[in-house]
Order: C-alpha cells, then structure tokens, then sequence
C-alpha cells in the first residue's frame, strides 16, 4: 500500500481509523474483564493509534487521539474520565512518537511502552485530582497490567501492519 | 548470515528494558507490602478536602454527598468498603474491604478516597 497522497484520502483514512477506534473502545466495554485494578483497560483503541502512528505520521496520529479520547468520553464515559484518559493518552502518545521515530523500536515495544505511560499517566492524573499520593500499589499493578494489555494490542497492530504491508515493514 | 531485525519482534535490548519495567513494578509492589501498617483510623477524602475519621473498631454506616453523587461507606469488622454509589463504573464498590494502608479505596467520578491509617 502506498502513502496516502492527497488530502481527501488522508481525511477519509483518519475518519475511518476514528470510528473503528470508537467501536473498539464500544466493543471493549462489553468484554466483561475481572476487575483487577481500578482504571484497568484493554486500551484496544490505542492499537488505532499505534497503527495511525505508523501508516499516517504524528500528525494524524495526534488527531486521532484527541478525537477519540473527547467523542469516547461524550459518547460512553463522562467528563470525569475524560481527564484520566486525556493525561495517560497525552503520555503515551508522546513516548510512542519519540520511539516510532527511531525506526529501530518494534511495534510490540512501543505498544507496551506506550500502554505502561498510559497508566503512568492516568494515575498522576488520579493523585492530582484526588489529592492523595497513595496510589503507588495501584500505580505498580497497573505498570503490570500494562505490559500484558500492550502487547496484545501490540500484537494487533502488528498483523495489520504486515497484512497492509506498510513501507519499511516489507518482512 | 546476518538476519534481517523484523519490526514485530522486540530486540534483546528492548526485551531487557521491558523486564527492567517488570521488575520495578515488583519491586513497588514488595516496597508497599513491607511498609504497611495496620490501621486504626478511616480517613475519608472528598474533592481534596478531609471529610471526616472515624475509628475503624465501631462499626458505622456513612452516606457522604459529593457534588456529582452519592457513596455510602461502611465500617464493620474492623474493616471499611463502599457499599453503594450512584456513579457510572461503581468500581469503588468492587474494590471491597480494606483494613490496612496498602491500598485506598477511590471513586474516581465522585473524587471520594477512603483510606485507613494508623492514628496520629
């Protein structure tokens, strides 16, 4: 597959990436998952983001995000989730970028790394908005969590990568 | 032969840095074990404000009222959990009982945290 070229695609790809985000993050709520820890997440959506981060560049990438983290928190979660997701989404979207620009990281390591700042990220969140520094037990459990939930959205991204035989990822 | 690196799977150097992340969270989580302390005390915090201790020994019922809802506290046993909440996850009252400061209880949508401490 070549690199979208004009405008109307890379909008049409980037709408499209956004509702399959959405219906992730919709499908994910249905899978009933013990609940570990508070704030534990399948974060299928971020394999989305990954995948934009690859096929579209950080731009588009960042789009997605902010889109989807403010039309999930509309549609499904309220206002108060909205900041958590904002913060730990900001994170690891941050990390993500810097390592997909070094071509050298693999996707199951940035999608691990980036679901760990995800939960580094909600949970800083938590202890400001909450006012307490207890979280730390939290925090660890979900560092844990975070490695498994990353690799198999890791894992996700991946296949569909190779499946679309992006660019550079000819293996 | 040199084997051409696949984009699909973590090099050793990215393996050893994963493991670095298994082994912090562990080490977290052992630190926050060994420092616990049984508690006496139930501290409840709404929207950063203390709201109220009471002795975790006497068994009680508290409705508290944030501003986005309602949660009911119980103390009974020498143990506390949230026994009811009108926000959208209750993942509050999942959380169950706790009687020592390993871990607080948090609702997240209401900011109510009730964590028991050891007084003084």
């Amino acid at each position: 597959m070549d690199k979208p070229r004009g405008s109307l695609h890379r909008l049409a790809l980037l709408a499209l990436l956004l509702a399959l985000a959405l219906i992730l993050g919709w499908v994910e709520s249905l899978i009933p998952l013990p609940i570990l820890v508070p704030g534990f997440k399948l974060g299928l959506g971020n394999a989305a983001v990954l995948f934009a981060l690859y096929a579209q560049g950080r731009r588009d990438a960042f789009v997605l995000l902010i889109m989807k983290v403010m039309l999930s928190s509309i549609l499904f979660s309220g206002f108060s989730a909205f900041l958590y997701a904002l913060a730990g989404g900001l994170l690891s979207y941050l990390v993500m970028a810097l390592l997909v620009r070094r071509e050298k990281s693999s996707v199951p390591f940035v999608s691990m790394t980036g679901a760990v700042c995800h939960n580094i990220g909600q949970v800083a969140a938590a202890a400001l908005l909450l006012g307490t520094p207890h979280l730390v037990y939290v925090l660890a459990l979900l560092l844990l969590c975070g490695l498994v939930t990353g690799s198999l959205t890791g894992l996700a991204a991946s296949l569909i990568l190779k499946r679309l035989n992006f660019g550079h990822f000819d293996v | 032969m040199p084997q051409k690196k696949s984009p699909f799977l973590p090099s050793r150097r990215e393996i050893f840095m994963l493991l670095g992340i298994v082994c912090l969270a562990g080490l977290l989580l052992l630190a926050v074990r060994w420092g616990a302390k049984p508690g006496d005390e139930v501290v409840i915090t709404v929207e950063q404000r203390e709201y109220g201790r009471f002795p975790l020994s006497e068994n009680r019922v508290l409705e508290i009222e944030a501003a986005d809802g309602m949660n009911v506290v119980e103390i009974s046993d020498n143990q506390v959990h949230m026994k009811s909440a009108d926000c959208p996850d209750r993942l509050c009252v999942k959380m169950g009982f706790i009687h020592d400061d390993i871990r607080p209880i948090v609702c997240l949508p209401h900011k109510v945290v009730v964590e028991v401490k050891p007084r003084g």
